[in-house]
């Protein structure tokens, strides 16, 4: 028992030397990035439908050890960017074409590029491409400012969808959740942070 | 190899009342869903021994989970483990629980033990990033062990805004059980015959103690699990594991430790087992994974002392599916080589 307390005291004194953590503010992208990338590879949010994910937080809460703050933060941002309904009704309200047998893809074909920024890249990059997302702080190297007009005229399209396709640094690749024409429509979205200034 | 405990026991009582329940229930509303993970196996194992290598193919696990969301603050899980292609069929837990109080869990019914963080947490073969379990948890604390009982859970912040936690696991269960003196991984088992033969009167407790700081990406814990194993000869016979386990994380660099320690009583001498895993794995572009893990046993007397050197390169084809290679190095420290390295190639999905 004296080496489980000379442990729990360990424990004590790590605490106190990171007090700038107690001060951040979390966000469920960050708490997602964080909590979940602890066990295993982050799962994307499109990989379920929304009510789906309800359930698997309830028991995942458990297994990552959260607190329900955190969880209820993490189940906001994935059901904020997960599987459409399956209906026929929603189908047809959304022109949903379902790629067939692969539950990781985006169910909207027609999505356009911002619908797919804000599900999948927002949380990194942030809602105007700064590189400011709830998720940048956890990320090293922060994600890349989408509006620095030098930078993103320094890449060509090709380089971009390879980026966008495979990733690069901490930024997860996404060829296996876009469809050719999702990253086509996305990529022209993050184009548009740069043209207003051109 | 593991006990196989079959469709008997509380544990499987308890997943066929969840199943029922949940079934009963609003599934719009509430729901329940089957998920679970597989992998196949390439083995080549005993190379650059004395003996003949061998060559196998091994469906080691084709796992299904059930999870559920009963009513209001219920829930359920269970995972049935069809492993080595059926051949061990087996309940690995089946509990339900209360989520009502504000970062309080409590789980009843047969649970994964919440010792360290490979035997609850990192083990399924669609996470651990190698193929096997490291030294520590096979001989001396016997993963996957779980047991019939009752869990408390949770996290508490360390702050209003999150980003830092307290998390806590305490658990009362039946115990690890079995003969004076003997391996602590044949202890496992739930049967009836040792709820009534009135050699398992002491029940074990335990639990683990963690600190995570999310955005600095690192945590540490520290795990103990104690309890009577036997009480042959009216003697009680205690077996109490301490454990203690650290991660680090940055920029898809991962670094992660665990180390057990096994005080077993026995008539004859008392045994002190220690074993544990040091692992690192860089993940490139989200698709390729080198792995780095050296883990150690050390066992009373130093026949069954081994050290192992694991390399290991992973190819992510998706989130949710991984091609592993791993190639062990094994070296015996009793004076002798048994060369009996092996070389893994496994394809393992989550679904």
């Amino acid at each position: 028992m004296r080496g489980f307390k000379k442990l729990l005291l360990a424990g004590a004194v790590v605490a106190v030397l990171f007090p700038a953590s107690l001060a951040a503010q979390r966000s469920g992208a960050q708490a997602w990035a964080e909590s979940c990338g602890n066990c295993h590879i982050n799962q994307p949010p499109n990989r379920y439908k929304a009510e789906r994910w309800a359930i698997i937080m309830r028991h995942m809460q458990i297994y990552a050890r959260l607190t329900d703050a955190e969880t209820e933060a993490i189940l906001e941002f994935l059901q904020a960017g997960a599987r459409q309904p399956e209906s026929a009704e929603a189908k047809q309200d959304e022109g949903v074409q379902l790629a067939s047998g692969d539950p990781a893809y985006l169910p909207v074909s027609s999505s356009t590029g911002e619908q797919i920024y804000k599900n999948q890249c927002v949380a990194c990059h942030g809602k105007k491409g700064k590189g400011d997302g709830p998720a940048a702080v956890a990320l090293n190297p922060r994600p890349s400012n989408l509006t620095d007009a030098g930078r993103m005229q320094e890449l060509t399209d090709d380089e971009l969808r390879k980026v966008i396709a495979e990733g690069t640094g901490s930024m997860p690749g996404f060829e296996s959740i876009l469809k050719p024409d999702e990253l086509e429509a996305v990529l022209e979205y993050i184009r548009q942070f740069t043209a207003a200034e051109d | 190899m593991r006990k196989v405990v079959g469709f008997r026991g509380a544990g499987v009582t308890t997943l066929v009342a969840l199943m029922a329940v949940a079934f009963a229930g609003d599934l719009r509303a509430q729901g329940m869903m089957v998920t679970g993970y597989a992998d196949f196996e390439a083995q080549w194992t005993n190379l650059g021994g004395d003996s003949d290598s061998q060559f196998f193919f091994d469906n080691h696990h084709f796992n299904l989970v059930f999870l559920g969301n009963i009513i209001g603050d219920l829930f359920a899980a269970g995972e049935v483990e069809y492993e080595h292609a059926g051949e061990e069929i087996a309940l690995e837990y089946a509990y339900f629980g209360y989520a009502g109080i504000r970062n309080f869990r409590i789980l009843a019914g047969k649970f994964i033990i919440p010792f360290g963080r490979f035997n609850k947490d990192l083990h399924p073969s669609w996470i651990n990033k190698m193929t096997d379990r490291p030294h520590g948890f096979r001989d001396i604390f016997p993963q996957t062990y779980s047991d019939v009982g009752l869990w408390l859970t949770g996290a508490f912040p360390l702050s209003a805004a999150g980003g830092s936690r307290l998390t806590y696991d305490i658990f009362g269960v039946n115990g690890l059980m079995g003969e004076d003196g003997g391996g602590i991984r044949g202890f496992r088992g739930n049967d009836r015959e040792r709820q009534t033969n009135g050699r398992d009167k002491n029940k074990a407790v335990g639990g683990r103690l963690g600190l995570e700081f999310g955005p600095q990406g690192f945590d540490i814990g520290a795990s103990v699990y104690t309890g009577n194993y036997s009480d042959d000869n009216d003697v009680d016979l205690n077996l109490t594991f301490f454990g203690a386990d650290a991660a680090w994380r940055k920029s898809g660099f991962e670094i992660r430790a665990e180390f057990v320690t096994a005080d077993q009583k026995a008539t004859a001498e008392d045994l002190r087992k220690t074993g544990g895993y040091a692992q690192a794995a860089y993940l490139i572009k989200s698709r390729w994974e080198p792995v780095l893990r050296f883990s150690a046993r050390n066992m009373p007397g130093e026949s069954e002392d081994q050290n192992r050197l694991s390399f290991g390169l992973n190819f992510y084809v998706s989130a949710a599916s991984a091609v592993r290679a791993v190639y062990h190095v094994n070296s015996e420290k009793s004076g002798f080589e048994t060369d009996n390295n092996s070389f893994v190639l496994a394809w393992t999905i989550s679904f």
